[in-house]
């Protein structure tokens, strides 16, 4: 917390039902988020354990500089991913990280598993396990309606909560943010499950009083002028990042049918601006931010015969565009903004479930599965089949869906189908298939996610292909985005917030930090996630890619397999310099 | 001696010419991408990637004649 010279973690046992609260002088240095959170899971993970091992800790940690400047919004869970079996890292907006820290908690860890479905409630001056027997088997939209009427209280709230697909131990489950953000990939919602915790729910309600109000207002509005008054954040409130698809596409960088193809036919009906004429209803914020790109589709939904109609609101994004969209040959936005509403309901990771069924239809196309395994016909464009299908990996409906639940890797392990099972180290494919940077970012990075160092942008903004150019701004991108991560500023705003931005910003809440000390601190955050790893077993070295990858042409022309494998033996000798 | 160029601009970019598309631009030849976009008023920030027919082309790659070029968008995310 700024002005306070430790981290206050809360620590909830819940086999034992024991709270304990600790002031760490020592997590100080670490000014918050991953690098606090980094920390707290290398002191609580059990390696020898299984993932969804109830010894296993989830870790929640906000930064030091939370909610008191624009942008800076998010919470960060770490774990060990039920998915990968290794980091689990996840970032998530909404009203968490303002919740958490008007409660007065830095970083919260949560051990052990209940006796009972439970949900777990905090406040600034009570901290409780509750009974959720009554909510399990509930939906994740209507248990957080459900708590918020039983909570009740004052102040600023968060509700975070899981669905079936939690609650059945789905290794891609994610946890649902009020309403329409998520702790999406790797599996949070498994790893809540695992500990029969269906929800949490934060209130709070403490003042905050600034010390030097008119140093700290004069950089804030620095900031808040570079956020609302110039071009940097407009796209991603205009039409957001759904406007990657036409791009995208016409260059050649849209996985499509399982990224049998780069591009797709129908992007034009499927675009940002599609999506924006024909359901665009409302643009939301996560408190703290005043950009709002949080982009809100409505579609009709026949519930009745006789013409009886309701309309569903959704959130959508690129990434669902892709994996929900291009990824399955879908066509239309309606579809596709129903089979989010589906995701959403049983609580997936909309990325991993889409680049998986996108499998599993391909495996059904080429006899490697048959119907009785899918109990649906799987074909790209049939929306409602994977509407259905969705349904059957939450209630994991057969051994094929239970399979699908883990994974796609895990599924081509059981039933062939590795060369287009399209994944970089167990996580599934992010939506961008734009060359050497995203293969190599996504292979090496700490989660396996395009977040992790921004490989699609370094494929564009590369001026010719220089192997040890790309090895060296992944990995300085990698260490950077450790330190902006410490702070958990949305990465969305990562030019609004260089280096001299962030020290005004720190110093002006009292925090006296270098530039020097900051990439120190990357250096360190990056070193104890690869610690981690090592430690649950990752090998960098090992990993094997989909030879899909090199079939299709990238939006950067055709790959070279070797090449790709040479950039990761590049990297692996570059972070031995972190050891 | 002039050349011609024409940009097609994608996506975000086509509101730095809402009125002419493909953008038409005719020059002393030969120039720089880099300075063909400036003329053109096209942020740099703003470009992805830029193609002509199949092949990709740097700011600092010099064009002496005539040429259809598509200019895209930098992709949006974290």
């Amino acid at each position: 917390m700024f002005y306070e010279k430790y981290i206050k973690v809360l620590y909830v046992d819940l086999n034992n039902e024991k709270i304990e609260i600790s002031h760490r002088h020592d997590l100080y240095e670490y000014l918050g988020g991953v690098g606090v959170a980094s920390k707290l899971l290398e002191e609580n993970i059990k390696p020898d354990l299984d993932p969804l091992d109830p010894a296993q800790p989830i870790v929640f940690a906000i930064g030091g500089a939370t909610s008191v400047f624009p942008v800076i919004t998010k919470t960060v869970a770490m774990f060990i991913s039920p998915l990968t079996g290794e980091l689990g890292e996840s970032y998530a907006g909404g009203r968490l990280a303002l919740t958490l820290m008007m409660a007065g908690y830095d970083a919260v860890v949560i051990t052990g598993k209940s006796k009972r479905p439970s949900y777990l409630s905090i406040s600034r001056n009570n901290i409780e396990i509750k009974d959720a027997r009554a909510f399990w088997g509930i939906n994740s939209d209507e248990v957080g309606g459900l708590i918020r009427e039983r909570e009740g209280g004052s102040g600023k709230r968060s509700i975070i909560r899981i669905g079936q697909a939690g609650e059945n131990l789905v290794s891609y489950a994610s946890v649902c943010v009020d309403t329409y953000r998520h702790f999406g990939r790797l599996g949070l919602g498994a790893v809540m499950g695992s500990k029969y915790l269906k929800a949490i729910s934060v209130i709070g309600d403490r003042d905050m009083p600034v010390e030097n109000f008119k140093e700290y207002f004069k950089v804030y509005q620095d900031i808040n002028k570079k956020v609302t008054a110039t071009e940097i954040m407009a796209k991603y409130h205009d039409a957001g990042t759904p406007i990657n698809v036409e791009p995208l596409n016409a260059a050649g960088g849209l996985p499509t049918l399982n990224l049998k193809q780069n591009s797709f036919e129908h992007a034009s009906d499927i675009s940002g601006e599609a999506f924006a004429k024909n359901n665009l209803v409302r643009k939301m914020a996560c408190t703290g931010c005043p950009v709002g790109c949080i982009h809100i589709g409505q579609f009709r939904r026949e519930f009745d015969k006789g013409h009886e109609y309701e309309a569903i609101s959704v959130g959508y994004d690129y990434e669902l565009i892709f994996s929900l969209g291009t990824f399955l040959g879908i066509k239309t936005s309606d579809e596709i903004l129903e089979i989010i509403d589906v995701v959403e309901q049983y609580g997936l990771d909309a990325m991993s479930v889409g680049v998986v069924l996108g499998w599993a239809t391909e495996a059904l196309e080429k006899g490697l599965v048959s119907l009785e395994d899918t109990l649906v016909p799987l074909a790209f464009g049939n929306a409602q089949g994977y509407m259905d299908a969705i349904k059957n990996i939450a209630w994991r409906k057969n051994e094929f869906y239970i399979l699908l639940g883990q994974g796609a890797d895990k599924a081509s392990d059981i039933y062939g189908g590795k060369d287009f099972a399209m994944t970089f180290a167990k996580n599934e494919m992010s939506g961008y298939h734009t060359g050497y940077g995203i293969i190599l970012g996504s292979v090496v990075g700490a989660r396996h996610s395009h977040l992790c160092n921004g490989g699609y942008s370094l494929d564009q903004s590369m001026k010719e292909f220089d192997k040890e150019k790309l090895v060296e701004d992944i990995f300085a991108e990698e260490k950077e985005r450790c330190m902006l991560n410490s702070l958990v500023i949305c990465l969305f705003a990562r030019k609004v917030y260089d280096r001299e931005t962030i020290l005004a910003a720190l110093n002006s809440i009292g925090r006296e930090i270098t530039n020097e000390e900051l990439t120190e601190l990357g250096e360190k955050i990056y070193a104890t996630k690869l610690r981690i790893k090592k430690m649950l077993g990752f090998d960098q070295s090992a990993v094997k890619l989909p030879k899909r990858l090199f079939e299709t042409p990238s939006l950067y022309g055709e790959l070279d397999e070797d090449t790709a494998y040479e950039l990761i033996d590049m990297y692996v000798e570059r972070t031995k310099s972190l050891a | 001696m002039t050349i011609k160029i024409q940009i097609e601009l994608i996506g975000w970019l086509k509101r730095y010419s809402p009125e002419e598309d493909p953008v038409m631009i005719e020059l002393m030849f030969p120039e720089t991408v880099d300075k063909i976009f400036i003329k053109a008023g096209i942020p740099r920030e703003e470009i992805g990637i830029i193609k002509a027919g199949e092949n990709r082309l740097s700011l600092n790659h010099l064009i002496s004649e005539d040429i259809y070029m598509v200019a895209y968008p930098t992709i949006l995310g974290g």
